[in-house]
C-alpha cells in the first residue's frame, strides 16, 4: 500500500516540476483567452438589452422616439419624464449607448413606473428570495443526487439500476404540477406547511420568530425543488460513475492490488467530478427557472412575481433591468465554472 | 506513465473538490441556507409522523397559538386587491386597488357610509346663493399622526399642490380658487356650478399635510418615512414591495372615534376563499361573486352582497367607417345575446346588460330606452340598410368595399366570451378574430385607443351619473379607467346635456337631463354594455364584526367592502 503511494507521489513530484513554467504560462494565457471571450458576452447582453426597448412595438420608448402617442394617459408624466431622463430618446444613438453604459456603471437600472423606486432595489430584494431558495435546492440537490447516483453506480452487480425508472418517473413530472399537488395535499389539506408567500403576511425582519417563520414558509417549496432538481443529477452522477468504472485504468488498478475503497474514491470519484461540474454549471442556471414555477405556485416574492408584475403593469425599466441582472448572473455561473474547471484540467 | 497520468488527474480532483467546498462555505448565505434545510428535514419527520395520528390537534394548536397572539394585539388580516404600490397619494397605483390602501392614512373633507356622505374632516360646509363657493368648517383638534395639527391652510396646499402636481384620481380642474378664512375655515370657488363637487372632488381628494409636501419637488420618487403622513385611522408600519403586503398601525389620536383593532395587515392573495376559510385572513373582497355567495352557511362566515359597480362592454374604434355608423352598432346589438353571454361566460353573476348605460338598479335608471333584444333578422335588414353586402359570396358583408373582418381585443380571462361574441356576429356577416392578452395592457389600449373593437370591464361606475362623463366629449370629469382614446362618439346633443346636467340644481330636472342621456346612449350605442357584475365579500364573524358596503363603493365607486370607517364603528370579537 504504502509502497505504492510513494512511488506515485515521486512520479508526480518530478513530472509537475518538468511542466510547471510551461503549464503556467499556458493557463494564464487560457485565462486570458476566457475573460476575453466572457468580456464579448458581456458586452453582447448589455447590447441587446439596449436595443430590446428600442425595438419592441408598443413601448413606452417608441411612443416617446415617434409621435408620442398619448402615452401620458398610462404612464404619469412625471415618470415618463424620469424615463425620459434615463433613456434620452431625443440623443444620437451612440451617446444614448454612452450613457446606458454609464448608468450601468453606476448600477442605476432606471426608475420602476410601478415600484416608484430604482429598479435595482426591486431586483435585489427579489433576487435574494429567489437565490435563497434556488441554491439552497440546488446544494441539497447536489449532494443527495450525486451520493445516489454514484452509489447506484458502485452498488454490487449493477442492483443500483433497478433506481433509474422511478427517477426517470420522477424527473418527468413537471415542477409546477409537483408544486401544485403538494401544495393542495400537504399545505391546503393537511395544513402541515403554510401555503403561500415568503413569510406570513406582516412579520417583519428582527421580528421575534421571523426566521423560524421564514424556514416555515420556505421549507416546502426548498422541497419540492430539490425534488425536482435530484433525478437529473443523480441520473447524471449515475452515468458519469458507470463509465468511469469501465475505464482501462480503473481495472489497472485493481490488478494492481489498490483496495477497493481506494479505487472508489481515488479513482472513480474524484474523476467523476469534472463532468459534474459541467452539470452543475447548468443545473446552476437552470435553477433559477425552477425557482420561478415554484414561486409562482406559492406567491413566493422571488424573481417570478416581480417579472409577472413587470409585464402585467408594463414596467418595462425594470423588466430589461430583470433581463440584464438574469444575463449576468448565468454569464457569471458559466464563468466560474469555467474557470474552475481550466484550473482543475492541467496542461500536460 | 499512464498510470501517472490518471493519479495526477485524481490530485488535481482533490483541489478540485476543496475549492468546491471553500465555495459553499464561504457563502454566509449557504450556510443559513443549510441550517434552513436541517430545519426542514426536522419538521418534515415530526409532522409525517403527526399527520397520521393527529393532524387534527397539531393544526388546532397552531391556530390556537397564533390566535392567542392575535388577542393580546388585535391584529387584523385582509386581502388587498393587489400590490398595489407605495401607500401614498402620489406612489401607489391610479386604479382602485392604490386608492384602497390610502385611505387608512388620508382623509378627505367629507367621507361615504353605508348611507351615503358623511361630514369627515369638515365638520360642517355650505354652499353659496350662487352655487360656486363652498365653504368647510373644520373638526378643531384634528392632528396628523406625526403630531402637527391639521388646518385650513392643509386644505388649501392640498389643493394648489394637487392642481401643480395632477393626482390621477381626482381632478382638482373645476376648482378656481381657495381661500383660507381662519384656521379651521376654507372657501373653495369653482370655475362654475358643478353639482357633483362633493361626489367627486370633496370626497375624493386625500388631505396632504403641508409641513412635508410644501418640501417635496416630486412627490412621485418620494418614499421617505413621512411621505406617509396623514390623518386616518391606521399609520404605515411597513410595506412589503416585493410581496404587496401592507401593515399598518393603529393611531391613537384619530379624530373620527377610538380603532378597535391594533394592527390591520393586507396581503394579496390568489385564493382568497380558501385563505378565508383557513383562517390566514378575517375577510375576503377579493373573492368572485360565485365564490363568495357559496360561503353561505359556513359556520362563523358572514357574506354581504353589494352593489353592482362594475360594468363590462364593447368599445368601437370611431376612425373605423362601419363601425362609426349608428345602424352598424345598433345592428351588433341586435346580434347578441347578453344573457346567454353572462349565464354561460360569467354563471350568471350580474345582471345583462342595458343599452343606456346606467345601471337598471340605479335611481337614475331609466327604464324607457330602446331594448336590444337579440334579433338576428333586423340586425341584417340594419346591416343592409346600412349598405352593407356580401357581393363575394364569401359569408362576410363588406361595407364599402372593405370586408366587415374586425379585430377583438380582449383581456386573457375572458376568452369564453370572446367565442360567443365571435359566434353571435358572425350569424350576421361580421367576421371577428380574437386577440387576447393580458387585462392590463387591453386597458392601456383602450386608453390609447389603439383597438378596433375590445370587450372590457371597468369600476368606477355608480352613484352620481358625473360617471357619464366617459361618454361625453370633454371627458375631464370622467376617471381615467373608463375613458376610449383615439377617436371617440361624439354628440353635440349629448355633450350639451350632459355640461347642463352637472349645473342642474334640481334633482328632478337633473333626473330628466339624465334619462334624456340614456335615451341617447341607447339609439346611438356609443358603447354596448355587455352585463353588470355583481359583487360579494365573506368575513370571520367571530374575529372582527360591523362591515358594510359604502354608498355607491368607496371614493368614486371602488367595489372593495373595507371602509376605513368600519375599524371604529365594527366590533372586535376575537376574545
Amino acid at each position: 500500500m504504502m509502497h505504492e503511494e510513494e512511488k506515485v507521489c515521486t512520479v508526480k513530484r518530478i513530472e509537475s516540476g518538468k511542466t510547471k513554467r510551461m503549464g503556467n504560462q499556458l493557463r494564464v494565457r487560457k485565462t486570458g483567452r476566457i475573460l476575453f471571450k466572457y468580456a464579448v458576452y458581456l458586452f453582447l447582453v448589455v447590447l441587446i438589452s439596449f436595443f430590446l426597448p428600442r425595438m419592441i412595438p408598443g413601448s413606452p420608448l417608441s411612443a416617446i422616439a415617434g409621435e408620442g402617442s398619448g402615452y401620458s394617459g398610462t404612464i404619469p408624466a412625471a415618470a415618463l419624464k424620469q424615463f425620459e431622463e434615463y433613456y434620452a430618446p431625443e440623443l444620437p444613438m451612440h451617446m444614448q449607448f454612452a450613457r446606458y453604459l454609464k448608468n450601468l456603471f453606476r448600477l442605476d437600472l432606471g426608475y420602476s413606473f410601478f415600484y416608484k423606486t430604482p429598479v435595482i432595489d426591486r431586483i435585489l430584494g427579489a433576487a435574494g428570495w429567489t437565490l435563497r431558495l434556488s441554491l439552497t435546492a440546488l446544494l441539497l440537490a447536489s449532494v443527495i443526487g450525486i451520493t445516489l447516483g454514484a452509489a447506484m453506480a458502485l452498488s454490487g452487480r449493477g442492483h443500483g439500476a433497478a433506481l433509474l425508472p422511478p427517477l426517470l418517473a420522477v424527473q418527468s413530472v413537471p415542477t409546477f404540477l409537483l408544486a401544485a399537488v403538494l401544495q393542495i395535499v400537504l399545505a391546503y389539506k393537511l395544513r402541515l406547511f403554510p401555503a403561500t408567500g415568503a413569510v406570513t403576511p406582516g412579520m417583519l425582519p428582527g421580528q421575534p420568530g421571523y426566521l423560524a417563520d421564514m424556514l416555515r414558509h420556505m421549507t416546502l417549496p426548498l422541497i419540492i425543488l430539490t425534488i425536482s432538481e435530484i433525478p437529473s443529477i443523480a441520473i447524471f452522477a449515475y452515468g458519469s460513475t458507470m463509465k468511469i468504472k469501465r475505464m482501462p485504468y480503473v481495472a489497472f488498478a485493481r490488478y494492481l492490488n489498490i483496495s477497493p475503497r481506494q479505487i472508489r474514491w481515488k479513482f472513480i470519484i474524484k474523476n467523476i467530478m469534472p463532468d459534474l461540474m459541467g452539470k452543475l454549471n447548468i443545473q446552476a442556471i437552470m435553477c433559477i427557472m425552477g425557482s420561478m414555477f415554484v414561486e409562482a405556485v406559492f406567491s413566493f416574492p422571488g424573481l417570478g412575481q416581480l417579472l409577472k408584475n413587470a409585464t402585467n403593469y408594463r414596467d418595462y425599466p425594470l423588466m430589461q433591468g430583470i433581463l440584464l441582472i438574469s444575463c449576468l448572473y448565468g454569464i457569471g455561473i458559466n464563468l466560474i465554472f469555467e474557470m474552475l474547471l481550466t484550473r482543475q484540467t492541467r496542461v500536460s | 506513465m499512464r498510470f501517472t497520468k490518471t493519479m495526477r488527474k485524481g490530485v488535481s480532483m482533490i483541489l478540485a473538490a476543496a475549492m468546491i467546498s471553500g465555495l459553499t462555505a464561504c457563502g454566509g448565505a449557504k450556510k443559513e441556507a443549510a441550517a434552513t434545510d436541517a430545519a426542514a428535514v426536522e419538521t418534515t419527520a415530526a409532522s409525517t409522523t403527526a399527520a397520521s395520528t393527529t393532524v387534527a390537534e397539531t393544526t388546532k394548536t397552531q391556530t390556537e397559538g397564533s390566535e392567542k397572539k392575535e388577542t393580546a394585539e388585535r391584529v387584523l388580516r385582509m386581502d388587498a386587491m393587489s400590490n398595489a404600490g407605495y401607500p401614498a397619494p402620489y406612489l401607489a397605483s391610479s386604479k382602485g386597488a392604490g386608492y384602497a390602501v390610502l385611505q387608512y392614512i388620508f382623509d378627505t373633507l367629507v367621507w361615504k357610509d353605508d348611507k351615503g356622505f358623511v361630514n369627515y374632516l369638515a365638520e360642517s360646509y355650505s354652499v353659496s346663493d350662487d352655487n360656486k363657493t363652498y365653504t368647510f368648517k373644520l373638526r378643531p383638534g384634528v392632528k396628523f399622526n406625526d403630531g402637527e395639527p391639521f388646518t385650513a391652510e392643509d386644505v388649501k396646499f392640498t389643493f394648489d399642490y394637487m392642481t401643480e402636481h395632477p393626482y390621477s384620481w381626482v381632478s382638482t380642474s373645476s376648482v378656481k380658487e381657495v381661500r383660507v378664512v381662519d384656521e379651521l375655515t376654507v372657501e373653495i370657488e369653482l370655475n362654475k356650478v358643478y353639482v357633483a363637487f362633493i361626489a367627486d372632488v370633496a370626497a375624493n381628494l386625500l388631505m396632504l399635510p403641508k409641513h412635508i409636501y410644501e418640501k417635496v419637488e416630486d412627490p412621485t420618487t418620494y418614499t421617505e418615512k413621512d411621505a406617509f403622513v396623514g390623518t386616518g385611522p391606521m399609520m404605515l408600519e411597513s410595506y412589503d414591495a416585493e410581496a404587496g403586503v401592507y401593515t399598518y398601525v393603529k393611531n391613537p389620536n384619530y379624530f373620527y372615534g377610538d380603532v378597535q383593532i391594533d394592527r390591520l395587515i393586507l396581503s394579496p392573495y390568489e385564493d382568497p376563499k380558501t385563505a378565508l376559510l383557513n383562517g390566514d385572513i378575517d375577510a375576503a373582497t377579493t373573492t368572485s361573486y360565485k365564490q363568495a355567495v357559496s360561503m353561505k352557511g359556513t359556520d362563523n362566515i358572514t357574506v354581504l352582497e353589494g352593489q353592482s359597480l362594475w360594468l363590462c362592454r364593447m368599445y368601437f374604434n370611431f376612425d373605423n367607417e362601419a363601425l362609426a355608423t349608428k345602424e352598424v352598432r345598433q345592428a351588433i346589438s341586435y346580434a347578441i345575446n347578453r344573457q346567454e353571454i353572462l349565464d354561460k361566460a360569467f354563471n350568471g353573476a350580474g345582471i345583462a346588460g342595458t343599452a343606456g348605460y346606467v345601471h337598471p338598479e340605479s335611481p337614475w335608471y331609466n327604464a324607457n330606452v330602446t331594448v336590444y333584444d337579440q334579433d338576428v333578422e333586423k340586425a341584417k335588414t340594419l346591416l343592409a340598410d346600412a349598405g352593407a353586402a356580401d357581393s363575394n359570396g364569401d359569408g362576410i358583408l363588406e361595407f364599402k368595399g372593405e370586408p366587415m373582418s374586425y379585430e377583438l381585443l380582449i383581456s386573457d380571462k375572458d376568452e369564453s366570451m370572446a367565442e360567443m361574441l365571435k359566434a353571435y356576429l358572425a350569424e350576421v356577416g361580421i367576421e371577428l378574430t380574437v386577440k387576447s392578452t393580458d387585462d392590463n395592457t387591453v386597458k392601456s389600449l383602450i386608453q390609447e385607443g389603439n383597438f378596433t373593437i375590445v370587450a372590457n370591464g371597468h369600476g368606477s361606475f355608480g352613484g352620481d351619473p358625473k360617471y357619464m362623463a366617459c361618454l361625453a366629449t370633454d371627458t375631464s370629469g370622467a376617471a381615467k379607467v373608463t375613458t376610449q382614446g383615439g377617436t371617440r362618439w361624439q354628440n353635440d346633443e349629448y355633450d350639451r346635456i350632459f355640461a347642463e346636467s352637472l349645473q342642474e340644481l334640481d334633482q328632478t330636472k337633473r333626473e330628466e337631463l339624465v334619462d334624456r342621456l340614456q335615451e341617447i346612449v341607447a339609439d346611438e350605442l356609443p358603447t354596448i354594455v355587455l352585463y353588470y357584475k355583481s359583487n360579494a365579500s365573506a368575513y370571520n364573524n367571530t374575529v372582527f364584526d360591523g362591515f358594510y358596503y359604502t354608498m355607491d363603493g368607496i371614493s368614486s365607486g371602488i367595489p372593495y367592502l373595507y371602509n376605513k370607517l368600519i375599524l371604529t364603528t365594527g366590533t372586535w370579537k376575537a376574545e
